[in-house]
């Protein structure tokens, strides 16, 4: 019999009930109401394209709880907890509607033996978890959580609504066992423990657990909007409207005509964020994934993602209100008033040095379990300071005038671009009208004296392997890259334009395919340049190399008995999910032996030279670069492998600065192949 | 408060300079221009005081059309206006005939309070014409200024020289000179680069300042470069490894060199 059943005084139990849930799904819909109104300040964000791919990737992440898992103890920590909710959820409201009908039972699972197997199960199962989630929280303490009392008031909460659960259950069967089922096997072997307390105490019991744990519930609900445990309300949305754009694409602004009229380039006030951006703040659970694989934030940096998010939430909902008042009157600058008084939220809330410690990586983007994207918010902060502010260093701003100026980062002759080129035999495209090949140099392989060495390794192996391509010499810019991730799109789109009319030609001209040594060009021209009319076919170095040693047209012969680690570049990794590739090439060298640095692949850390780092001095923290040095000295190695020219600069850096240059020599996967091929 | 910059437009310093032998000059034909570094340091320092005080700055300059990279630059970083002598009679100017048309220049303005330049260009450093733009507008010309401080009626600078600095002022209209360390040029805004755009040079041609073949141009020029040609390169250093005598080694040098 529901607690609801008896009446409390003149006042039937419904009575109470209806308006406890009243009270509580009232408070609930009110706050996510103004949330969800909150949202609507954000700008516009297309998300609901591809609805297929959308939900496999949801079923996979949020029921198959894929990213969570791939740590284990918290991955299975939270699998319990959430698989348990899920199936919990369908018991509570059970419980709700028998407090309202006596003899409410849900359609077709109602009573039925595996579902009141499961509801037992499961509670426990959630017992588990949080039980789990204290331990680590309290006694492990990893240092990118913090313990708030949010986080122990919730672990509270649950464990409340666990255990009333089961005593509702256990005094239940214990004072009407009639109403038990022996596949309630926790709650049966509770009510036979408490059989003994009679029928008064037992009956009792089961109404003080039952109001315990609906009221629970519905405090719970009313607490939620203002807690991380709103995740389990947007998480799903958010995983559902994630960006399913390449991953090396930044979003695109026509920026002259923004500036015409007169609307912002950049990132600097809430109404400038998408509302996906503000959903994304709303979900972040805190648990620290982000921070806790960012280059920055293990370096001692000030940046640290998961702050970012949070500073980024408390903002919106702090400022936010006024902004939605002022635009629902027709007066977007009802708040500008007290908008003055506030901090600014580029500059105070989230400061430059903040923007600035990002290399870009996307460890954060991986790792968030809630697809949360901090890397294109960075940058269209970085936007905002760089083209509306010029708040940027002196290392920037050459940078910026010598791409302006040259087309390269060191304001070398562009007519120089080719001399690498004469000494190895390489033709231009003008040269070699019949190429099908062309061999993007990129400004490194280009100038740069380390990287002119991969390059001419590069060329005489497609030479041996009787590839028929060119380059384009002069011809050949910057793709742009480090100024569009510096946050200077408009140079960046300057220089890319420039590259996209050049490789439209060369397409028109017979060519195919398009082949760099440089992760990013790589990314640039593959994943940005559609947005600006260019689609090519393109290849990062390793990938053809390992083409060419599979079809037998390079047969690496020569032994080099070594161990070698291979460094994951982040543009070739993360972003484009390239491992195997450079790894086949380094095993098809007879006698290495391969060695993995921890982490790697997915998870492998940056060298520190991402989003125009390679251009910018490190002031802060400790050396990114000496720390992926470290990580890569760990496993042992003989020799550092990698296949992008900005790793072999800063690994290059920490070996020399280490004094460690000549024991540990560091080489582009194609000179060791180049080695090897007789 | 208004202030003119003069300031050159100079061949970009990525490139390798060649000489023009029977011109004996730079080749300037199909070569990169760039703002001379030391002219942005002059807008700079003149964009800080309008900043400061209100006013506005104009840039002017002579040179090939192509020097029109430098004057948007100028433009972009914050110049309201620009002028540009541009004209075949002004090829083959000295200093003089360069400060004569530059003054003229500067005449034709409304008004002007303050002219800036650097102390002297990157790519001839003769260091000579501002004087003689001073001298020619009969105002005070106060050289290598490393700090500069405008107060209503009077400029003041600080003269920086091989001991220290010294404290000169003046009474305003003048001419002040940059040192090259005096700021850090700003980049400019994206705003600044778009309004640039619009902005229409001035385009002056010796005839609009009323100058003839004996003011400016080759004509009038009373310098005459007699020869051009690379420095001679210096011999190759010596290096010295150090195999447990090195440092003996590097003292011995030392002392014939007389400098220990």
């Amino acid at each position: 019999m529901p607690a609801t059943q008896i009446s409390y005084g003149f006042i039937p139990g419904q009575l109470v009930l209806l308006v406890a849930i009243a009270v509580g799904a009232g408070l609930f819909l009110r706050d996510a109401l103004s949330l969800y109104r909150l949202m609507r300040v954000g700008g516009p964000a297309h998300r609901t394209d591809r609805p297929l791919e959308r939900t496999r990737g949801w079923i996979l992440n949020v029921l198959g709880q894929g990213r969570l898992l791939t740590r284990p103890y918290p991955g299975i920590m939270h699998a319990l907890i959430f698989w348990g909710f899920v199936v919990i959820t369908f018991s509570t409201v059970e419980q709700l509607g028998r407090g309202l009908w006596a003899d409410f039972r849900l359609p077709v699972i109602g009573g039925s033996a595996p579902f009141l197997f499961a509801v037992d199960a499961f509670q426990l199962f959630v017992l588990v978890g949080v039980a789990m989630a204290f331990y680590r929280r309290i006694r492990v303490r990893p240092w990118y959580l913090n313990l708030t009392g949010d986080a122990i008031l919730i672990l509270s909460l649950i464990s409340t609504l666990m255990v009333t659960a089961f005593l509702t259950e256990g005094f239940g069967i214990a004072a009407f066992p009639e109403s038990g089922s022996q596949w309630q096997v926790f709650g049966t072997a509770l009510a036979n423990a408490l059989a003994p307390l009679g029928f008064d105490v037992n009956r009792a019991g089961h109404v003080v657990s039952w109001w315990a744990h609906i009221l629970t519930v519905l405090g719970f609900l009313a607490y939620l909007p203002h807690s991380k445990h709103l995740h389990i309300v947007t998480a799903p949305f958010n995983a559902w409207l994630r960006n399913l754009a390449p991953k090396g694409q930044l979003p695109y602004i026509n920026v002259e005509e923004a500036l015409e009229q007169e609307k912002p380039v950049g990132v600097s006030e809430i109404p400038h964020l998408s509302w996906k951006d503000i959903l994304d703040t709303y979900t972040c659970t805190e648990c620290g994934r982000c921070t806790s694989e960012c280059p920055a934030s293990i370096t001692d940096k000030p940046l640290s993602p998961k702050d970012l998010i949070l500073d980024l939430r408390r903002h919106v909902l702090a400022h936010g209100p006024a902004l939605r008042f002022g635009q629902a009157n027709g007066d977007a600058d009802g708040a500008a008033g007290s908008g003055e008084r506030a901090q600014r939220m580029v500059g105070d809330v989230i400061t430059d040095d903040v923007l600035w410690d990002c290399t870009t990586c996307r460890a954060c983007v991986d790792a968030c379990p809630v697809f949360i994207d901090h890397v294109s918010k960075i940058v269209q902060m970085r936007r905002h300071l760089v083209m509306e502010e010029s708040r940027i260093g002196k290392d920037l701003q050459t940078l910026f005038e010598n791409l302006d100026a040259t087309g390269n980062p060191w304001r070398l002759p562009r007519a120089r671009r080719a001399d690498w080129a004469s000494a190895v035999g390489v033709p231009t495209l003008e040269e070699a009208p019949g190429a099908d090949v062309l061999y993007w140099v990129g400004c490194f392989g280009a100038y740069d004296d380390r990287a002119k060495k991969v390059a001419g390794a590069f060329a005489r192996l497609l030479q041996r392997a009787g590839v028929r391509f060119a380059i384009l010499g002069p011809a050949e810019t910057c793709t742009g890259d480090p100024a569009r991730r510096a946050g200077n799109e408009y140079l960046y789109q300057t220089l890319a334009q420039q590259n996209v009319e050049t490789l439209n030609a060369a397409k028109e001209a017979g060519i195919k395919t398009i082949v760099t040594a440089c992760p990013h060009c790589f990314n640039t021209i593959s994943d940005e340049y559609p947005q600006l009319g260019g689609s090519f076919r393109v290849m990062h170095h390793t990938q053809l190399l390992d083409a060419l040693v599979r079809e037998g047209r390079l047969r690496p012969e020569a032994a080099r008995e070594e161990a070698i680690a291979y460094h994951d570049p982040c543009y070739l990794g993360r972003y484009h999910s390239t491992y195997d590739e450079p790894r086949h090439v380094l095993a098809s060298v007879p006698g290495v032996e391969l060695r993995e640095i921890h982490p790697c692949r997915e998870k492998a850390m940056c060298c520190g030279a991402g989003g125009a780092h390679a251009f910018m001095e490190e002031k802060r923290g400790r050396r990114i670069n000496h720390v992926r040095l470290e990580q890569a000295m760990a496993v042992g190695p003989q020799r550092i492998a990698t296949a992008c020219p900005y790793c072999m600069m800063m690994f290059e850096d920490a070996t020399s600065t280490k004094g460690v240059a000549e024991q540990l020599p560091v080489q582009d996967v194609a000179e060791l192949l180049e080695a090897s091929v007789r | 408060m208004h202030v003119v910059v003069c300031g050159k437009v100079i061949p970009d310093s990525s490139v390798t300079l060649e000489i023009d032998p029977d011109a004996k000059r730079m080749r300037r034909t199909d070569v990169p221009h760039e703002l001379d570094p030391a002219a942005a340091s002059a807008l700079e320092e003149a964009l800080r005081l309008t900043e400061q005080h209100g006013g506005s700055v104009t840039f002017v300059t002579m040179g090939i059309p192509d020097a029109s990279v430098g004057i948007r630059r100028a433009l972009a970083m914050g110049a309201s206006a620009a002028v540009h002598l541009l004209d075949d009679a002004f090829a083959g100017s000295d200093t003089l005939g360069t400060a004569k048309a530059l003054a003229a220049a500067i005449r034709q303005q409304p008004r002007f309070d303050l002219v800036v330049c650097a102390t002297e260009s990157s790519d001839s450093y003769s260091g000579i014409v501002p004087v003689q733009v001073a001298t020619l507008l009969g105002v005070p010309a106060l050289t290598f200024a490393k700090q500069v401080f405008v107060d209503g009626e009077t400029v003041t600078i600080h003269r920086q020289s091989e001991e220290g600095y010294a404290v000169v002022t003046a009474a305003l209209p003048a001419l002040v000179t940059t040192t090259s360390g005096i700021n850090e040029p700003r980049y400019p805004q994206l705003k600044g680069i778009m309004a640039a755009r619009k902005i229409e040079i001035q385009q002056r041609s010796a005839a609009d300042l009323s100058l003839g073949p004996d003011d400016v141009g080759d004509s009038a020029a009373r310098e005459r470069v007699l020869s051009v040609g690379a420095p001679p390169s210096r011999g190759a250093g010596r290096l010295i490894h150090d195999e447990g005598d090195g440092g003996r080694e590097i003292a011995d040098f030392l002392a014939q060199a007389g400098v220990i």
